[in-house]
């Protein structure tokens, strides 16, 4: 097996010689997994936000008019029992009429016979629920006696799952090409890499060196370009968000603990890379 | 050691080899000459096993090359015993003349503190002591050379193949290459010399020329 500071040694010398390929390939790379970085928080913070609509979703119970004052108290403590609830709170008809008053401005009820406005109670949530969570809770309080109707937004909620299930697919695809991407780029930096070494590649098996001298360093020399260069693309990352703020939207980076697995991966497939970039050479 | 039996070898429709036949006794130092392109190198790519005969038979240490070609475990057994210096053999650019040599050492089997040591007695005998850590770029010609036999000397090589090896060197330094060689030869290491013109007059047991696709006395 190649010896680690001969091998750390050997790269430092390759990189003063090819400076040329050596940063090239290395640029390369780190603008390939920065794609990675750009499409991970693009996802990262559309989810977010996806997650904050659904969390401001509030659901209105409205309450028939038959159903006199003294049962709201029990009502109320029916409705309270929803799980993931963060609020319940009761809208009386006067309130509902100041409220309208106050959207639509004073006097749109004038003319009225009365207040037509039912009472209702309003839930709150603590954290954002899907359009089939909401669906059976929907289900499970119309069974409470008294509630006349049910409004949370379906139809908006629908169409913001939609463009979510959308985008996943996009996603999916965006991704698996950007993966593909990076895959192939590594195999022909790697194998740039390679033919400039090919003439020691060659020697080395004259002198009957096995896959520990020819082979490992390779994949070595993969992970550990891939991995920095995915470190360094995160670094740069986070400095850029730093700078760049869109509107009311934060963007979504990953932990430092994310990064190191991204490196690691990052680091694998350079190996992969690698191992399909020199190829040829074992097989020669 | 080494065995030709009529071998024949055609390439791009010419006919370089046409029966050609020999045996290099192990220990022994053969000095084949011959004019440019009449195969010599051909015969070194063939002993390092990157070259297959069109017909005929190669016994190199009792193994078939046919049999060598068809296992990468072999094929490394093999070209760990051949060293070389001239033609296709040169040192790795990106390590320096103790690193090559330690490292070939490595490859044939020593421990890395063994190579060390063994690459530093080959630079001694080859006076590359103050050459140990530059790199082959910054060496002349005859200092890569003698690392190149320090190179197969330290890895204890049984066969050591030299192609053309003092072509380009002044009489001064092709007699010093030609000394070491025949110190190796007594040292029982087994030498294949090829060369254009006549090869070293001190050491050589046999001289063949190749001419035509054979060989002859």
């Amino acid at each position: 097996m190649i010896r680690p500071d001969r091998f750390v040694r050997q790269i430092s010398r390759h990189i003063r010689r090819e400076k040329r390929i050596s940063l090239g390939s290395f640029l390369v790379l780190a603008i390939v997994l920065i794609l990675i970085d750009l499409f991970w928080i693009a996802s990262g913070t559309i989810t977010q936000q996806y997650h904050k609509l659904l969390g401001s979703v509030r659901m209105e119970l409205f309450i028939s008019d038959a159903v006199p004052d003294s049962a709201l108290t029990v009502m109320r403590q029916a409705v309270s029992s929803v799980e993931g609830k963060a609020a319940v709170v009761y809208v009386s008809k006067e309130e509902a009429a100041q409220f309208l008053e106050t959207e639509l401005g004073a006097g749109i009820l004038d003319g009225l016979p009365g207040n037509p406005l039912p009472r209702s109670f309003v839930i709150f949530f603590d954290q954002s629920k899907s359009l089939d969570q909401l669906d059976a809770l929907e289900k499970r309080l119309r069974r409470l006696e008294g509630i006349d109707a049910i409004e949370f937004g379906r139809r908006w909620i629908e169409k913001v799952e939609q463009a979510a299930r959308n985008f996943r697919r996009v996603g999916y695809i965006i991704g698996g090409i950007i993966l593909f991407v990076v895959l192939l780029t590594m195999a022909n930096t790697n194998r740039l890499t390679a033919r400039s070494k090919s003439t020691d590649f060659f020697q080395l098996k004259l002198l009957g060196a096995g896959p520990s001298y020819l082979l490992y360093p390779f994949l070595a020399e993969g992970f550990l370009s891939a991995s920095i260069a995915a470190v360094l693309g995160w670094v740069a990352m986070y400095y850029l968000a730093g700078r760049v703020s869109v509107a009311t939207i934060t963007l979504v980076l990953p932990s430092v603990f994310d990064v190191a697995i991204y490196a690691v991966l990052a680091g694998l497939t350079g190996m992969a890379g690698a191992y399909l970039g020199i190829r040829r050479l074992l097989m020669s | 050691m080494i065995s030709f039996k009529q071998v024949d070898f055609t390439h791009s429709g010419q006919r370089l080899f046409a029966g050609l036949t020999f045996h290099l006794q192990k220990g022994r130092y053969l000095v084949i000459s011959g004019p440019a392109r009449s195969g010599k190198t051909t015969l070194v790519k063939m002993i390092a096993g990157l070259l297959g005969p069109t017909a005929g038979e190669i016994i190199i240490d009792g193994e078939a090359m046919e049999s060598i070609l068809e296992s990468r475990t072999k094929l490394r057994q093999l070209r760990r015993k051949v060293g070389g210096v001239g033609g296709i053999y040169s040192l790795l650019t990106e390590l320096t003349i103790l690193e090559n040599i330690a490292l070939s050492a490595e490859i044939a089997g020593l421990s890395p503190r063994a190579a060390r040591k063994s690459a530093l007695e080959a630079c001694g005998k080859y006076r590359l002591t103050h050459l140990l850590s530059q790199v082959p770029d910054k060496v002349s010609e005859v200092e890569r050379r003698a690392a190149l036999l320090a190179r197969a000397e330290a890895a204890r090589k049984d066969l050591i193949v030299a192609d053309a090896p003092t072509d380009g060197l002044d009489p001064q330094s092709a007699a010093i290459i030609h000394e070491r060689l025949a110190a190796l030869r007594l040292a029982g290491v087994t030498i294949l010399y090829l060369t254009s013109g006549s090869g070293p007059q001190n050491g050589p047991d046999e001289y063949l020329h190749l001419h035509e696709g054979k060989l002859a006395p």
